[in-house]
């Protein structure tokens, strides 16, 4: 079982919230965190913490043409 | 006390939704979508999920083409401003509401002109040829009511939208006083803009409103400022529904909207105007037999009105019909009613007219009490 942890910056709230509903309806473990310096975003905004399955979880957000603006591998202190 | 002015607003609102603003302001109290704390994220989780019930509720493709603003007067100025330019021309129609004749006055400044289609009740398709014979080559925008909200005539918004789409025009459609009294489905309809009052038939708090859109990315913004994204840049953010979302969102309204449109969902909308109909349709019958009632229209088929009424007396002013119902504690709404060319439209800019409206709430004791108020009204 993979365990590798991922955290996807998403262009809004709004999409961090539908990406969440979509993936724990695919019970995939995922949660909304406040990403506090994205060069990406230009500033601040919000990701989703990806608790498993991140390969998986990247292919349902893209074909729900969810755009993943950018991925991080979860440090221990992030 | 009747309160039978609730095209103006609804009242009272349902229990759920006072519980759910009760809960929101005890309970959601920080800013949603700024922070990072649980409370932050719990508000914006709220506002999240009401988009999505009315995404759902509308048929929209999904909750990021639901975008907040104070009302439906705001959601039309939003696609107004944002989306015409210099030379463009917008048909409307001739019982408009003044939420969209005075932004288009004001646009007349910018080169921005407009004709109005003349009405045909029970007629959709003189309607229709109407809003066709308008249509010039610089249209770029057909812009109308779903119902009128002072006659309740209700226009054929799927036809005229199929026949702009023909032309290659969009349309925006103000359904400020159908939305929660006739099912609105934006698959099948494929209305570009879709302008809401949230506090309404949709029975939210009063300082909600909604456009729905799919055209978010390409609508240019009339207000910039913080939304909690890309806070680096002085740009504005082109994310939707963010995008015109700037600065703090009426959090407690919001969640009382969402506990409105959970409300329709558990009661259905078509079960609700069927109550209201049949107290309109009841109403109706009573004031033919008063003699010196005066009314406008036919017996309002719901196929082709909305379940409001509204009536004169003959030799009086309309508030001073409702300044004898106040008396009686019946609340109804008289004059104008923001809406000069729909009263040109009846000849009633002189007087204008007391109109009624019931609710989900109504009881045909409150009809019945306001016919017996009426009845005693003489003519002066």
């Amino acid at each position: 079982m993979e365990k590798r942890k991922e955290v996807f910056i998403l262009s809004s709230i709004t999409y961090v919230m539908k990406a969440k509903d979509l993936l724990k309806s695919k019970g995939i473990k995922c949660e909304t965190i406040r990403v506090p310096n994205s060069e990406v975003l230009s500033g601040c905004g919000y990701g989703i913490l990806i608790h498993e399955k991140v390969d998986i979880a990247e292919k349902i957000l893209t074909n729900a043409n969810i755009k993943i603006l950018e991925k991080k591998i979860m440090e221990e202190n992030l | 006390m009747i309160y039978l002015d609730n095209a103006a607003t609804s009242y009272p609102k349902p229990q759920s939704v006072v519980a759910a603003t009760n809960y929101a302001i005890n309970s959601l109290g920080a800013n949603p979508g700024r922070s990072g704390h649980n409370m932050s994220i719990k508000s914006a989780l709220e506002i999240y999920e009401c988009r999505k019930s009315i995404s759902k509720f509308f048929y929209a493709p999904g909750p990021e083409n639901v975008i907040f603003t104070l009302n439906c007067t705001q959601a039309i100025n939003f696609v107004f401003k944002g989306l015409l330019k210099p030379g463009d021309h917008v048909v409307i129609s001739c019982i408009e509401h003044n939420a969209i004749t005075r932004p288009l006055k004001a646009l007349e400044e910018l080169g921005i002109t407009f004709s109005e289609a003349k009405v045909y009740p029970k007629d959709n398709e003189a309607t229709l040829g109407a809003f066709r014979d308008a249509i010039n080559s610089k249209t770029a925008l057909i812009a109308c009511t779903h119902a009128s909200n002072v006659w309740g005539i209700r226009l054929p918004i799927s036809r005229i939208c199929a026949m702009a789409h023909e032309y290659g025009i969009p349309m925006l459609v103000d359904a400020a006083q159908s939305a929660g009294h006739i099912p609105i489905n934006l698959a099948e309809t494929k209305i570009d803009y879709l302008c809401l009052a949230g506090h309404k038939g949709l029975y939210g708090p009063m300082g909600t409103g909604v456009l729905i859109t799919t055209h978010g990315e390409s609508l240019s913004t009339i207000i910039q400022g913080g939304t909690g994204l890309n806070s680096e840049s002085y740009l504005q953010t082109d994310v939707i529904p963010e995008k015109f979302e700037s600065g703090t969102q009426n959090l407690i309204g919001i969640a009382g909207l969402h506990a409105g449109i959970k409300f329709l969902n558990k009661i259905k909308v078509e079960k609700i105007a069927q109550h209201e109909h049949n107290l309109i349709n009841y109403l109706y019958d009573r004031l033919t037999e008063i003699k010196n009632v005066e009314l406008y229209m036919d017996k309002p088929d719901p196929k082709y009105f909305v379940p409001l009424l509204s009536f004169n007396i003959t030799g009086m002013h309309s508030e001073a019909v409702s300044e004898i119902l106040n008396k009686h504690q019946i609340y109804v709404r008289a004059g104008l009613h923001c809406a000069p060319a729909a009263h040109k439209f009846c000849n009633t800019l002189d007087r204008g007219a007391v109109r009624v409206c019931p609710s989900a709430f109504t009881k045909k004791q409150d009809i019945d009490t306001l016919i017996n108020v009426v009845k005693k009204i003489k003519s002066r």
